[in-house]
């Protein structure tokens, strides 16, 4: 079920009032009513994928039970590699099963040796990535002894498969979400209207933004043979903000939905394209997977400790991972790595954490340096995200060749330029509003406090009409295919 | 919570009233208001690209062209009921060609890739309820966007015009086919409600006493040999029949050089002169020059 489809308008409102008026007497009751919706919402698109849900549930929730009685370091651990081999088996075996097989084949012609091997035509369930990294936080947790493992299953099930970030995140850590569920829930009036709005702004993001990005950087990427230079900045740049747009929209929507039924999500997006170096841009980017690699990837290997080849090995794996638990092609590897790269020379010069503060903090506006440090930082990322858009390695470069050819310099293609015009003054607008609002968790939170009712209601209005009028066709976020 | 819903209640009402007050706006635009595109003439040229690009208007002494690329038959049935209220032609000229009564017109309201072109030319006019399938939600966004949001003149998207265009290009054939009698690769059959709607406008036009002319334009010789031997036999049976029931139909009998064609299945400019003075020539209408 997608957030932006009239199945889910339904879908929503029904939970909430069975959530609120049916079940709020009792906590197991709004507990197992989320594991129920929940899982139909993961089944509108393939209920055969729920078994994998319930068996990865199962699997977590006994070896969390057996982490608990087991004292013995060694049967824990063995306990601690059931649920990774799990988990990431599943994984692997959905994901990225195919690249390996395509990758090890190509690596044996190449001595002349030919192997037959078929590829299995194996579909990728929905957000498999999200919620197998989600329940390896509890395992390692439990392991870790940070969290005490729950005896309460249907509070486990529905830490697992709750249904607003179940396909697209934010990832969350078991500490953080899971004694959410043991608590008694108090329907709370300013939290649901802060959700509904930050639902609607989502929605913005996603649906006009995101979507009529993608239509025309799907038109320049799919055809990008046929374009100068200067059309394919403006393709790169539309990916952007579609990539922006699509994804942090539905963090939004998530955050939002939560918090309409009590609960809070760990924030997934705080302005990253206004970042003004690499390492701000992955503090503000997608903050859930980057601070899952940190905790369970990057610091115990390690993390910035240690000489300089062990700064440069672990930036790497981390970005590299990163860039791979995207999706099984050589694209994201080099995204990866090229954010690696990127972020490299600020850890060794130990200017990491420069940029910890938001930028021009009371100001209307940046300054000078600012302006340049976010532009550079846009540019690299935008360079970046072409690998990540590209099919493949030789389309990726040849994108690039063409933009560092002459071909730069020349007007973009008339017939998509003109077209795409409203949805260049769209991001303009879009931008301006982000800008204002980059205070706030999201760019209009600060609604409520700023304005009357009266002007209130006209804003969410505009933003509704916003949506009907500029929405492109219903489009599937980005990221459930990862 | 109480607050909370009473809240999302006083959010809903006020945009139904604002909502409800741009409907009566611009419902009142659709019955009163007169689109500059609508000229009082003799002649109404109607159909779909076919006509769009072969039949000049401006060789006739009165007459106008609101065809439009693409239009099925139903959508020229609630075209044409909207025209005769609002001109006084007592003339009508119609193309009718294979792709016309192809199934693929079935499709144009339920399909994803014309479903909200087509909503937009048919809501001010038409009643979606007798189209046989199409998408409840291209129409739900259609009727929000145009009725329910701003007032706004541009109700009357159905109008057509002449198009002129002098360039030709012929390497289009196969893609044409397979846009008209394809579908997902699977051959496509007849479309019953185009046949339908297609009797619908000659009963509507004898009832008030409009000379209807189904025209036949040119198509290019290529792209005639491969239209589905199927479609051309039903469509051969449906001509004979409609001459026998007495309904004018004017056959293209001459064959046109590859410049006089815009593409595999429609002439350019300069083909349209010639096929509109035969035409006027053919059917004794009235020339510009003889005025």
């Amino acid at each position: 079920m997608l957030f932006n489809s009239l199945d889910f308008a339904l879908f929503l409102p029904i939970v909430f009032f069975l959530y609120w008026f049916v079940a709020n007497k009792n906590l197991k009751m709004q507990n197992l009513l989320i594991v129920v919706a929940s899982y139909v919402f993961y089944g509108w698109w393939d209920w055969r994928f729920l078994s994998l849900i319930l068996f990865s549930s199962l699997v977590d929730y006994a070896v969390g039970m057996g982490l608990e009685k087991e004292e013995n370091q060694h049967k824990r651990k063995i306990l601690l590699w059931v649920s990774i081999l799990v988990n990431l088996g599943f994984l692997g075996f959905f994901k990225y099963f195919n690249f390996f097989l395509d990758n090890f084949v190509t690596a044996f012609s190449v001595f002349g040796m030919e192997l037959k091997a078929n590829s299995l035509n194996v579909i990728l369930p929905v957000g498999i990535s999200f919620y197998t990294f989600q329940t390896l936080s509890y395992s390692i947790d439990v392991y870790k002894k940070k969290l005490v493992p729950t005896r309460d299953f249907i509070a486990f099930s529905a830490f697992v498969s709750f249904f607003p970030q179940l396909v697209a995140g934010p990832i969350e850590r078991a500490t953080h979400l899971l004694p959410q569920f043991y608590t008694k829930r108090e329907f709370d009036y300013a939290k649901a209207v802060d959700g509904l709005r930050q639902i609607l702004w989502g929605l913005f993001k996603k649906i006009v933004i995101a979507d009529n990005c993608a239509e025309y950087a799907n038109l320049i990427f799919n055809d990008s043979s046929t374009y100068n230079g200067s059309t394919l900045v403006l393709g790169a740049l539309f990916f952007t903000f579609q990539i922006y747009g699509d994804f942090s929209g539905y963090s939004d929507i998530a955050i939002g939905t939560s918090r309409l039924f009590g609960f809070d999500l760990m924030r997934n997006f705080a302005y990253p394209y206004f970042s003004r170096d690499i390492a701000e841009f992955w503090r503000r980017w997608h903050i859930s997977l980057s601070t899952w690699f940190r905790d369970y990837l990057y610091i115990p290997l390690g993390g910035s400790k240690g000489g300089t080849w062990m700064k440069v090995r672990n930036t790497f794996a981390i970005f590299i991972v990163s860039g791979f638990w995207h999706g099984a092609n050589w694209t994201f590897i080099v995204w990866g790595a090229l954010n690696a790269i990127y972020f490299l020379p600020l850890l060794l010069t130990k200017k990491n954490r420069t940029n910890l503060h938001g930028v021009a903090e009371g100001r209307i506006l940046p300054s000078v340096k600012e302006l340049m440090q976010m532009l550079a930082t846009f540019s690299l990322t935008v360079l970046a995200w072409i690998f990540f858009r590209a099919k493949d390695l030789t389309h990726a470069f040849d994108y690039l060749s063409e933009i560092l050819s002459n071909s730069l310099f020349k007007m973009p293609n008339t017939v998509e330029l003109k077209s795409s015009l409203i949805v260049i003054v769209l991001v303009l607008l879009f931008i301006v509003i982000e800008w204002i609002g980059r205070d706030g968790h999201y760019a209009i939170a600060h609604l409520n406090n700023k304005y009357n009712r009266i002007i209130r209601y006209s804003i969410y209005y505009s933003i509704i009409i916003a949506i009907i009028w500029f929405g492109g066709k219903e489009q599937e976020f980005i990221y459930f295919q990862f | 919570m109480r607050k909370f819903i009473s809240n999302i209640f006083v959010f809903i009402i006020s945009g139904i009233i604002y909502s409800t007050g741009i409907i009566i706006v611009n419902y009142s635009i659709i019955k009163l208001y007169t689109s500059p595109q609508l000229v009082n003439s003799d002649i109404l040229i109607l159909g779909d690209s076919y006509t769009k690009h072969a039949v000049n208007p401006n060789l006739f002494k009165s007459a106008k062209n609101y065809s439009k690329e693409g239009e099925p038959y139903i959508l020229t049935f609630w075209k044409l009921k909207y025209l005769s209220k609002k001109t006084k032609a007592k003339k009508i000229i119609l193309s009718l060609s294979h792709q016309n009564i192809a199934e693929y017109n079935d499709l144009k309201f339920s399909d994803e890739k014309w479903s909200d072109e087509m909503m937009l030319r048919s809501y001010s006019i038409g009643n979606i309820f007798e189209v046989h399938k199409f998408s409840i939600i291209s129409y739900v966004r259609t009727i929000v966007r145009q009725m329910l949001i701003l007032p706004h003149l541009k109700h009357f998207k159905f109008l057509g015009n002449y198009s002129k265009n002098n360039t030709s290009n012929l390497t289009n054939i196969d893609d044409v086919i397979n846009t008209r009698f394809y579908y997902k690769n699977l051959s496509l059959n007849l479309s019953q409600q185009s046949i339908n709607y297609l009797d619908s406008i000659i009963v509507y036009c004898d009832k008030k006493n409009i000379d209807l002319f189904l025209i036949e334009t040119p198509v290019h010789k290529d792209y005639f040999k491969k239209i589905p031997l199927n479609i051309r036999d039903s469509y051969e049976t449906l001509v004979q029949e409609k001459i026998e029931e007495g309904v004018y139909i004017y056959r293209n009998s001459i064959e046109y050089v590859d410049s006089l064609f815009l593409n595999a299945d429609h002439i350019n400019y300069d083909g349209s002169i010639k096929y509109t003075k035969q035409l006027i020539l053919d059917l004794n209408f009235e020339s510009k020059s003889d005025k």
